[in-house]
């Protein structure tokens, strides 16, 4: 009996030694020059907990924390400007003594304008050391905690200006981030030299009839993630095409993914990128189980007089029960009230 | 034994979607007689409905869901054409000695080319007639005792002499795009006798209707951003003030948009099936 109240005393002062706290250190700049006084924010990761510290006049801080994962960002407001960085190693894994340097970046700008219809656009600037860039994508979430997982759309890469524009998104609120990924895959684990970008005021309200024009400013990622941002085991993938009436592939229409049988009047769960000539496309099911399965022309809103626009018809009210990657998928497209 | 019911449902095909047995119609079928639905009846895109004048179909009460609503269903993507007569309507009913509202979902008409309704009655059901993405006439109609009499999204209608009387709604819509015009109809007894929910610009077009005795003539729905004309109809009352006390609309809740009368009838319409021409 003594022996085991030995042991366990042993084992419960060896456990408390080893979760005592790591020191998390760095320092924050804002154009390569020391940021004093700017606040850092660690937040550790799925526990909902923040720890908060201040740098000094030479932009250096320190905190202790316990053992986790870790989100660490700083921010400090220069007049009227909220200046925000995030530490190119987040999620920082907190299990030694670990240096974490932060950029400041400007904060998003962003501009509303009224457009003539009730569609929508988003057009948005990606930036890294002021300079456009290219390839870099778009990806929206309904949540933030899913910012990590499958997106709910993800844009076609950016032009040699570093914008693309996104139109016709259902009204709703959206989390953005925006990544360039050396490997050119729009999905997957962020890598180092990866770039990265928020929206800084996440997330936007999108109302009809407005165009959001948006600039993101991008860092570069210097560690690999520690987790694979996207549960890839649970993705299913179907591939199809879209013919018209005469059985010609039709290029320029989307596929979607509800999860309820009223489709066209919700948002749906996976969208493919637009189809090209040969009319295929492919869709990501986040999960399995029974989907809505559609094709239409334009993305957002209700589906319009004169849109394309097509249903799976295997089944009577064309679901698709996904278990597995489907392939083959036919779907024929016309044009609505035509 | 309330009737004597002939189950002739020559359908090709009857699958089911868990417990629900699923009717398929692929080709040309014409119903005459009487019908029972015991399940949901689909008729398939490129497929064609026909029904006789004083066809009877009786959709069997049924809820696998527990969600209160009845099952039984005609859903058409291909064509319907309903062709009752002014002696002869087609019924559209529950199977159930009292019917009530909700015993069967509805007449479905979603991405059809086209649907002719003519002389038909829909009763007891959550919505009588809904109509998406299609094209539809309808002429000389009772919807009665539903939740929603007519309803409607994103769709070119003509209606026209018909009655929605004693549903919850009687016209229930999101317009999202629709164009159209109800015309000649009463409209009268329903909880809410005309219910634009959303997304509606204008482009439907009430006029010579009578709109009368509903709890509320007009109900602006909650999403309804943009204020709507609703002239030129029969509202019971010979002054805009009587008139505005029927609806709700921001004169009663500033969170809502308002109905706009510019004009309109101080008598009531006598309507008739040569108004419709």
């Amino acid at each position: 009996m003594k022996k085991l109240l030995f042991f366990l005393f042993f084992f419960l002062i060896s456990e408390s030694y080893g979760k005592e706290g790591k020191n998390l250190s760095g320092r924050v700049l804002l154009d390569n020059s020391p940021v004093g006084k700017g606040e850092v924010i660690a937040r550790e990761i799925d526990k909902n907990e923040i720890f908060k510290t201040e740098t000094d006049e030479n932009g250096y801080y320190n905190i202790t924390l316990k053992e986790g994962v870790y989100s660490v960002e700083a921010q400090k407001r220069i007049g009227n400007i909220l200046y925000i960085g995030f530490s190119g190693k987040n999620p920082i894994l907190l299990k030694e003594d670990t240096y974490a340097g932060i950029k400041l970046l400007p904060p998003s700008k962003m501009t509303r304008k009224k457009l003539s219809d009730s569609k929508t656009e988003i057009v948005l600037k990606i930036l890294y050391n002021g300079k456009p860039v290219s390839s870099a994508r778009a990806y929206l979430y309904l949540k933030e905690k899913d910012m990590k997982g499958m997106p709910f759309f993800y844009s076609e890469p950016t032009d040699k200006s570093g914008i693309i524009k996104i139109r016709n998104i259902i009204e709703g609120s959206y989390y953005i981030v925006v990544r360039k990924k050396k490997d050119h895959k729009p999905l997957g684990p962020i890598s180092e030299g990866d770039l990265i970008g928020f929206f800084s005021q996440n997330p936007l309200n999108i109302k009809d009839g407005y165009r959001y024009t948006i600039e993101i400013n991008m860092f570069q990622k210097i560690q690999d993630e520690i987790t694979s941002p996207l549960d890839i085991q649970n993705v299913k993938k179907i591939t199809g095409i879209a013919l018209s009436e005469s059985g010609e592939p039709v290029s320029g229409v989307y596929a979607f993914l509800y999860t309820k049988k009223e489709m066209g009047h919700e948002r749906p769960i996976s969208i493919s990128r637009k189809t090209g000539d040969d009319g295929k496309f492919e869709l990501l099911a986040p999960f399995t189980g029974k989907f809505y399965l559609g094709v239409r022309q334009f993305y957002g809103g209700t589906p319009v007089q004169g849109e394309l626009y097509g249903l799976y018809d295997k089944t009577h009210d064309h679901h698709i029960n996904v278990f597995d990657n489907i392939t083959g998928i036919i779907i024929r497209v016309k044009k609505i009230l035509r | 034994m309330k009737k004597i019911l002939f189950f002739l449902l020559f359908i090709p095909s009857i699958l089911y979607s868990g417990d629900i047995k699923i009717y398929e119609i692929n080709g040309v079928e014409i119903w005459s007689g009487e019908r029972v639905i015991d399940g949901i009846v689909v008729v398939k895109e490129g497929a064609k409905l026909i029904i006789k004048g004083g066809t009877k179909v009786y959709f069997k009460p049924f809820d696998t869901d527990g969600d209160e609503i009845g099952d039984g269903e005609l859903y058409v993507e291909g064509e319907i054409y309903v062709y009752g007569e002014k002696d002869q309507p087609v019924i559209f009913t529950a199977l159930a000695d009292r019917v009530e509202p909700k015993m069967w979902k509805y007449v479905m008409v979603n991405h059809s080319r086209y649907a002719h309704i003519e002389y038909a009655i829909f009763e007891g059901a959550f919505s009588g007639l809904q109509v998406h993405f299609s094209k539809a006439k309808v002429r000389n109609s009772i919807f009665r005792n539903n939740i929603d009499g007519f309803r409607f999204s994103t769709a070119n209608i003509d209606v026209c002499n018909c009655e929605m009387r004693e549903n919850k709604y009687g016209i229930r819509y999101e317009e999202r795009d629709s164009t159209g015009i109800i015309r000649y109809c009463n409209i009268t007894g329903n909880e809410v006798g005309i219910f634009p929910v959303t997304k509606a610009e204008g482009k439907v077009i009430f006029s010579y209707n009578n709109v009368v005795q509903n709890e509320y003539n007009i109900r602006m729905g909650e999403d309804q951003k943009k204020d709507l004309d609703f002239s030129n109809n029969y509202y019971g009352f010979t002054n805009e003030r009587g008139i505005r006390k029927t609806f709700y609309d921001r004169g009663r809740d500033k969170n809502l948009s308002t109905v706009k009368i510019r004009s309109f009838l101080k008598k009531k319409v006598t309507l008739g099936e040569d108004k419709c021409q």
